[in-house]
């Protein structure tokens, strides 16, 4: 039979010791986790905090989106044909007479749903391999160094578009596309980490007891990899957001007439000197939406990871 | 040094083969038979079969990678489909234009980024730090496509200062090398002065003071050549962003070069062209990055070749 950590630990602390007393004591003035004081500091951090703010009202004008849209993101309106913005249409319509703040709204929702989804899937390429590289170092971490060396070696717009072009548009290809092009910041942040946490007494002495390798790496060295990972999402995010709309701008993304703010900021193009709100309105929104991120992502990476530069 | 640069290149050569692997797999993953997309759809079934066997696509996939890999590394990069051309004669004509595009963005995107960086950093906290700090963020979270219409908008539609498309014009230049430059500038800043900071932080720039050396002296002697090593090796890095930027920012602007080859080519599905652009980007990010490690190893004598 294996001992875990989690049994010993647990039996030892139901003993009655002499340091409860001490503990009585200290537990009655608040006591506040590392978690705790990184939020409250984040709190404190303006730039930070704008950021947030930003962010918060792009997604709760995604949520709302269809409440808030004056018209369906889809209705044509031929009589209105590239109008200028006015009272019945706050920022105009394209070309097809489709009112364009509406069409921004539902914009919204698939520039942060696309984003969360290639983060998340980067995230499950990326950290595993990590892991594993860092953990068992060796061959397999050659392996998966060259690896990463040889996709980092494409820029990943690049690289997507070359991939798209083969297998054909779309949004589900462009997600799954951009992921696999852009996992390697995680495997290569989460190695380096794992390597030294690797040397950490705590870990040494899991291993020393025979814990496995399955149980160390998911109860020791997951929970300790999360924050650093965290500033990277928050890094990665506009990013991915700004890869996306690119791809869509160059028409091998999002497809029309699915509102994406890079597909529809390429509609405008031919139009850019009669009515140059259709482009310029959905490029603000992007703008923004990556502004937003980029403020929120310093401020976590102040916080969390202050030595942390990339 | 030697040994070290030795090893450097060792360890690219299986990082190359991976790339080669890389950009020979991406004709696999169109769907549907390449042979069929390629000649007329009237054609008979012998003459496609006979076309497979004439190019060597009816063999195993293992063989074909190695006469591929053969051929490119005796420069052949194949025939382009659409103009029936060779892929790097077409390169060969299209890459002077990309590189008097990347090079003026990149000096200019250098000079700005690390003389505001530098401001920032010496005046730590005042009115001018915060303006340079704030807006490069915003600088660098700009879609490079949405930048370029702004500029051909305002500077070429708007104010007729500038042509808004071709090379030919003088002039013409100045709205795509910007349009890559500002984001460029915008995260060079921080990082210099990021860099900057934490140089005038160290004992050694105490000491410095302390004996009274000039401010000038002060700040670019002692300062700047320790901050500059990590933003050498960004500007090593950066190259295959830049190269990546020139696909969206030449088809703006109409500006001929690799970039807009590379769309054109990923336009009319013309897979050797495409090819054979991955492989130069790759193969020049490859380099950069030895660059890169080379640059910290020869400004910093404090790394010990490893």
């Amino acid at each position: 039979m294996t001992i875990s950590a989690s049994t010993t630990t647990k039996s030892y602390v139901a003993q009655p010791t002499r340091a409860d007393a001490t503990d009585q004591l200290l537990l009655a003035t608040p006591v506040r986790s590392q978690w705790q004081i990184d939020l409250q500091r984040l709190r404190r951090h303006r730039a930070a905090m704008a950021g947030l703010m930003l962010l918060l009202t792009i997604v709760i004008a995604a949520c709302l989106a269809p409440w808030l849209s004056p018209y369906p993101y889809e209705a044509q309106n031929l009589d209105f044909i590239r109008a200028a913005p006015s009272a019945q249409f706050p920022l105009g319509t394209d070309s097809l007479g489709r009112d364009l703040l509406s069409r921004l709204l539902h914009g919204a929702r698939i520039a942060l749903l696309t984003a969360l989804v290639v983060v998340t899937l980067e995230f499950a390429v990326g950290v595993p391999l990590g892991m594993v590289a860092g953990y068992y170092r060796g061959r397999l971490d050659v392996a998966v160094n060259t690896l990463a060396d040889v996709v980092w070696a494409f820029p990943p717009l690049v690289l997507a578009l070359g991939v798209v072009a083969a297998v054909g548009p779309g949004l589900f290809n462009t997600m799954v596309v951009i992921a696999l092009v852009s996992w390697v910041p995680f495997t290569r942040v989460t190695r380096a980490k794992v390597l030294s946490l690797r040397q950490r007494d705590f870990v040494q002495a899991s291993m020393a007891i025979g814990c496995t390798d399955r149980w160390i790496l998911r109860r020791h060295i997951l929970p300790n990899i999360l924050t650093t990972n965290l500033v990277l999402v928050t890094l990665t995010l506009p990013t991915v957001l700004l890869t996306v709309a690119a791809l869509s701008f160059l028409g091998f993304g999002v497809q029309p007439p699915t509102p994406e703010w890079g597909a529809m900021l390429s509609e405008g193009r031919p139009y850019l000197q009669n009515a140059p709100w259709i482009s310029t309105f959905p490029g603000l929104a992007i703008l923004l939406t990556v502004v937003g991120f980029n403020l929120l992502g310093d401020g976590v990476r102040d916080v969390f990871d202050p030595k942390q530069t990339w | 040094m030697q040994q070290y640069l030795v090893q450097r290149l060792l360890v690219s050569v299986p990082v190359l083969l991976g790339v080669t692997a890389i950009v020979f797999a991406i004709l696999f993953l169109t769907p549907g038979d390449p042979v069929r997309t390629m000649v007329d759809p009237r054609a008979t079934e012998e003459r496609v079969q006979e076309i497979r066997v004439q190019l060597g696509l009816d063999r195993p996939w293992p063989e074909q990678y190695l006469r591929w890999l053969g051929r490119v590394l005796r420069g052949d990069l194949g025939v382009s489909i659409t103009a029936k051309r060779p892929v790097a004669q077409l390169i060969a004509e299209q890459l002077p234009f990309t590189l008097r595009l990347t090079l003026t963005s990149f000096v200019i995107g250098t000079l700005l980024g690390i003389t505001l960086g530098v401001v920032a950093a010496v005046k730590q906290s005042s009115w001018w730090d915060h303006l340079i700090t704030y807006t490069s963020i915003f600088w660098f979270s700009m879609p490079g496509f949405w930048l370029g219409l702004m500029l051909i908008l305002i500077f070429g539609l708007w104010l007729r200062w500038t042509p808004i498309s071709g090379y030919r014009e003088n002039g013409a230049l100045i709205l795509p090398a910007l349009t890559l430059a500002l984001p460029q500038m915008g995260s060079l800043a921080r990082l210099v002065r990021t860099e900057m900071l934490e140089v005038l932080g160290e004992e050694y720039m105490k000491t410095a003071r302390a004996k009274g050396v000039r401010p000038f002296l002060l700040f670019y002697r002692h300062a700047l050549r320790n901050a500059i090593i990590p933003v050498a090796v960004l500007l090593f890095l950066n190259v295959p962003w830049l190269l990546g930027g020139t696909v969206v920012i030449e088809t703006i602007f109409a500006w001929p070069g690799l970039g807009r080859l590379m769309y054109q080519a990923l336009l009319q599905k013309d897979f050797p062209v495409v090819q054979g652009l991955l492989l130069i980007i790759a193969f020049s990010t490859v380099v950069a990055n030895l660059l890169g490690d080379i640059t910290t190893v020869l400004l910093d004598p404090r790394i010990e070749q490893a």
